[in-house]
């Protein structure tokens, strides 16, 4: 609850910030307010607290997902130096938009009644929306935004037309309200229950990009600026899971036979969808958001199965997953402000394909050993924290016994092991004739704590135990 | 600890050798795995021989899921742990006449790779079992993939999709294993390998663990049809990585099957062991057969390799206290006479540039000493009396004879297949004219002889006296067969 | 306010039953999704979402008063309040694509591969 508070304040200091002459007290001034937030988080630590009478809850799951949304952030804030230099940028707006966004973000991880994550949904699709469009000269910059604000906002319209009929069925907006109606399941429930359950899980699943509900995807984290298709694609997606998966744990159990399978054929499809369209892609920023699509696909094993391991499992997943997404993209941007910069007559394209790593591994090790260490963690090989993050999935999935969703998910990890490597290949066996490029220490920090977080996991992933 | 200091010394140092990328980089790199060579000769010769599980150290890891850091040696790994301490410094040293691009890389991940090797055979918990089987493949991939001939990028990258995928179902595997064990001291389940030996799983169960542990070990190894990528990979990898790969990396396929298939899934083998046994058969004759016709070196041996593992794979099959003693015997042999094997081949090709051998010949000449390492050598590979060969073959087609004749008969044909393609290939390149090529080829240099030395002593010791080896996994071979036979009989 | 009027409201809305309502707002939200799926028209696709959002607002005050329950209509403010954050952000994304291609039509928008 602090967290909200403060980022709430700290977005309007950074809007007054703003007017200052220089910018560079922006990005110090924000990664101070975040790691504020950070450290007001855990002083509910070990306590459950509801607040905002009983709207929001505080507990240490919900703790546990805000520390990770603010990590993400703090990560994407950290590689978005290059403001400073673009004249048309207006960073104060940026990182207060994100701050804000957090704020959602965070109603999103601990509310208790629905019209707090309407409104958390809101709060964060509508700066997503803004984020999007913020490269305002650039058409495709424009195309994603608007793409991604039709589609986010009539996946809210079936999200709160569920809301309501789970409203009409149940007379409640509270997830305790909704529980105790659901618990009378062996009565019978009436129909426009499972109508608005239905329709309120399709919103969010359209929000967290799972099949078939992900159509947008590809299309708005191609055309976002890269720094935030990172913030998108991890914040965004950790997020909208808290929210499912609390909203599924505490109101819905009951009703599990109901959605469980549901629940589990959408798993499937988006992994098959996800996986074996990003194996087609020869962009890599396209490839990224299909694999987001296919790493949506496993988070969705833990709801599927919504066992005993599930919230570990999805922390632990949404954690691996964020940080190696947030290093791969961070070393994209270097990447392509290099290379797109000799390659500017060309087709603007070309700089986000694979063939823009060539070589990378030998002229920047580091930028190689970063990239590769997140591409092995999301393709989930052993000694990275990916691989413990499959591993918590699969458990789920065969605690409950769905042996079938988990042959699929198998087999589509292999597939996923095919384009992740394609980076590597391209990074670390083929020759690209280029000078090294420059890494400001930021970026340095930055992809190290990556690599070192994501080896440190894969080896110890006891490490993240009994934290809630 | 010895467990410990033995998976983790390898490591440590490779990350010092990252640091550096000097001339001294392979220097530093011999003596490491030399120190590590002592460290599991000590362990070798203090090892007591019975079944239990030594030097072993055991730590939390996933304390709730009841994971844990747990490894050990018994009679079964005892072996290759020793293989894979001997083999590693030998391999090193057979890279002093090269100069490899960035050698601290190359030497670190060579290092790397021992240690999951290490990590691998004593592993006394699944899930560990399966983090050292997967980061195993890492190192190899990259050696094999950056230094590696001209079409390495697909081969490899086959080779590496390949191994990943079926070690996958594997993972499968032992998650349901794990979810079957009962409660232990807090936590719900143990993923322990003892524990799930003592998992009683239902017919259809025991039938699909047993392939997807199947399809995991039978591509590590491989056995037929999953052996595609093999030839390939070994001809491209650079030498030493071949090495790594054909000496013991396929290894652990074989190990794999003793330690896990055979006691979990008794039921399983009952079923489908024919099959398995079948496949291998049909590799070793396919493997022989092939390799008969083959003119490169490199392919030779990887062919001869894939046709000797199918016979290591069918004595495991074959359930009896020969075929397993005989496998475990013949790990070791094999992984001696297959390093020696792919050594001769890289020291022709780095003084010839060519590994056919319809351009070599008359070798002999001028090198004695590599005529007689290579002759030794071969003529173990060929399994002759009196070599390390000999014993295992022997006691692999006894296993496989007592199960079914037929099949013994068939995997009889090893022997003779081998003695054909490699007499022939020896002829063919020592015996005969010389060739341009191989007008004034050199004998081996010191550090080449060194290579060779400890191989030979072993083909010998092995050879005359497996005793030695013998008598340390006899017990553990009993105390496997007896899980097989209770677990069969108490499920019928 | 006055009590009566309390009771009265409801009262007026229940002579109608709640089914009619049910069936009008989903009537209207279909009529909603079929003009987002088959306008190209970025306004008018606009106009679609928010004709679903007033839907939803019909049948949260339908509901809330057949319950004498104020949450219901409570919600559809914060439905209204958003709604119209959302309109701002979304007629500036419009405007600035208009600038940028003299035009509002999704068909022409094809930079991305959809």
């Amino acid at each position: 609850m602090f967290p909200i508070v403060l980022l709430s304040v700290f977005a309007v200091v950074l809007l007054f910030l703003g007017f200052l002459k220089s910018r560079s007290v922006l990005l110090p001034a924000t990664l101070l307010f975040l790691v504020a937030a950070l450290v007001a988080n855990f002083l509910d630590w070990n306590k459950t607290y509801l607040y905002f009478n009983s709207m929001l809850r505080t507990d240490n799951l919900s703790m546990v997902f805000t520390a990770i949304v603010l990590l993400s952030s703090f990560l994407v804030v950290a590689l978005s130096g290059s403001f400073e230099d673009d004249e048309a940028a207006q960073p104060a707006e940026y990182y207060a938009i994100i701050l804000f966004s957090l704020v959602g973000a965070i109603m999103m991880i601990g509310y208790e009644n629905l019209v707090m994550l309407f409104v958390g949904v809101e709060i964060l699709s509508v700066a997503m929306y803004i984020l999007t469009g913020s490269d305002k000269r650039n058409l495709r910059s424009n195309e994603a935004a608007l793409k991604y604000f039709l589609m986010g906002a009539f996946a809210t319209g079936i999200m709160l037309f569920g809301m309501a009929l789970l409203y009409g069925a149940s007379g409640s907006f509270t997830l305790a309200g909704i529980a105790s109606y659901a618990s009378h399941a062996q009565q019978g429930l009436s129909l426009i229950f499972y109508v608005g359950l239905l329709m309120l899980l399709v919103g969010l699943l359209f929000k967290v990009s799972a099949a078939p509900f992900h159509f947008w995807t590809p299309d708005v984290y191609d055309g976002a600026p890269t720094i935030f298709t990172a913030y998108m694609s991890t914040v965004v997606k950790t997020a909208g899971f808290a929210a499912l998966l609390h909203l599924l744990a505490a109101s819905f159990t009951y009703v599990y036979s109901f959605w469980g399978i549901i629940l589990a054929v959408v798993t499937a499809i988006t992994l098959i969808a996800g996986n074996v369209t990003a194996v087609y892609q020869n962009s890599f920023k396209r490839m990224m958001a299909y694999s987001s699509i296919s790493h949506a696909g496993y988070l969705l094993i833990g709801l599927a199965a919504l066992s005993a391991q599930s919230r570990q499992a999805i922390v632990f997943y949404s954690l691996a997953y964020s940080i190696a997404t947030i290093s791969a993209f961070g070393v994209l941007m270097l990447v392509t402000r290099q290379r797109g910069m000799q390659t500017l007559s060309s087709n603007p394209l070309s700089n986000e394909s694979f063939d823009a790593f060539n070589g990378l591994a030998k002229q920047n090790p580091l930028l190689g050993l970063a990239m590769a260490t997140s591409m092995l963690s999301l393709a989930g090989i052993p000694l990275t924290a990916g691989f413990w993050g499959k591993f918590y999935m699969f458990s789920t999935a065969v605690e409950r016994g769905q042996i079938w969703l988990l042959v699929v998910a198998v087999l589509m990890s292999a597939v996923g092991i095919y384009y992740y490597f394609r980076v590597i290949i391209a990074m670390y066996f083929r020759d690209g004739a280029t000078e090294p490029i420059r890494i400001s220490p930021v970026f340095r920090y930055v992809l190290v704590a990556a690599i070192i977080l994501t080896i440190g996991l894969g080896v110890a992933p006891g490490l993240l135990q009994g934290l809630f | 600890m010895l467990t410990l200091a033995l998976i983790l010394f390898p490591a440590l140092t490779a990350c010092l050798l990252l640091l550096t990328n000097s001339g001294t980089t392979r220097q530093l790199a011999f003596g490491a795995a030399l120190i590590e060579t002592a460290l599991a000769i000590y362990a070798f010769s203090t090892f007591t021989p019975n079944a239990t599980s030594q030097f072993g150290f055991d730590y939390p890891w996933i304390p709730s899921l009841g994971i844990r850091l747990s490894a050990g040696i018994d009679g079964i790994s005892l072996l290759l742990t020793l293989l894979t301490g001997i083999l590693v410094p030998l391999i090193v040293l057979s890279t002093f006449n090269r100069a490899y691009e960035r050698p601290g890389t190359f030497y670190a991940l060579m290092l790397f790779m021992q240690s999951a090797l290490m990590g691998v055979f004593t592993a006394r918990d699944g899930f560990l079992f399966y983090f050292f089987f997967e980061a195993a493949l890492i190192p190899i991939y990259f050696l094999a993939a950056m230094w590696g001939g001209a079409n390495r990028i697909p081969v490899t990258f086959k080779f590496f999709i390949y191994t990943i995928f079926g070690s996958l179902f594997m993972l499968l595997a032992l998650v349901y294993l794990y979810y079957q064990t009962p409660a232990t001291t807090g936590s719900a389940h143990s993923s322990a390998i003892v524990d799930f030996y003592k998992l009683k799983l239902s017919a259809s169960a025991q039938g699909w663990v047993f392939w997807a542990f199947f399809i995991a070990f039978a591509i590590k190894m491989p056995v037929f049809p999953f052996h595609t990528w093999q030839p390939d990979t070994y001809v491209e990898s650079p030498t030493p990585a071949t090495m790594l790969l054909a000496g013991i990396m396929l290894k652990m396929g074989i190990y794999g099957l003793i330690r896990f298939i055979l006691p979990v899934t008794p039921i399983g083998i009952e079923t489908w062991g024919q099959t398995a046994i079948i496949l291998s058969v049909i590799g070793i004759v396919y493997g022989s057969i092939i390799a008969i016709r083959q003119r490169d070196m490199k392919r030779l041996i990887a062919y001869s390799s894939f046709s000797h593992v199918g016979l290591m794979a069918a004595g495991v099959f074959s359930q009896t206290e020969t075929g397993l003693q005989g496998a475990l015997i013949q790990m070791l042999a094999h992984g001696v006479n297959v390093v020696g094997l792919f050594f001769v081949a890289d020291v022709i090709y780095s003084r010839t540039d060519t590994r056919q051998l319809d351009q070599l010949g008359g070798i002999t000449r001028t090198t004695p000493k590599l005529t007689v390492y290579f002759m030794i050598i071969m003529l173990g590979s060929v399994a002759l009396p009196l070599t390390n060969g000999f014993i295992g073959e022997f006691l692999l087609l006894h296993g496989v004879y007592s199960y079914n004749h037929y099949l013994g008969l068939a995997a009889g044909f090893t022997i003779i297949f081998g003695a054909v393609y490699l007499l022939r290939m020896f002829q063919k390149a020592m015996f005969g004219p010389t060739t341009a090529r191989t007008e004034s080829f050199a004998d081996l240099t010191l550090s080449e002889s060194w290579v060779f030395v400890p191989l030979v002593v072993l083909v010998f010791w092995m050879g005359v006296y497996p005793q030695t080896f013998m008598k340390m996994t006899e017990p553990a071979v009993a105390n496997l067969m007896k899980y097989i036979g209770t677990t069969a009989i108490s499920m019928k | 306010m006055q009590p009566t009027q309390d009771v009265l409201i409801p009262e007026v809305i229940q002579q109608i039953p709640l089914t009619y309502y049910l069936i009008l707002s989903t009537v209207l939200f279909i009529i909603g999704i079929i003009g987002v799926l088959t306008r190209r028209n970025a306004i008018i696709i606009f106009m679609s979402i928010e004709l679903m959002l007033n839907a939803v607002n019909l049948l949260l005050i339908a509901f809330s008063s057949y319950k004498s329950d104020s949450a219901g209509q409570v919600f559809v403010f914060f439905i209204m309040a958003v709604a119209a954050a959302e309109v701002s952000v979304g007629l500036a994304i419009i405007v600035m694509i208009y600038r940028n291609t003299r035009s509002i039509d999704v068909g022409l928008l094809n930079k991305l591969k959809w």
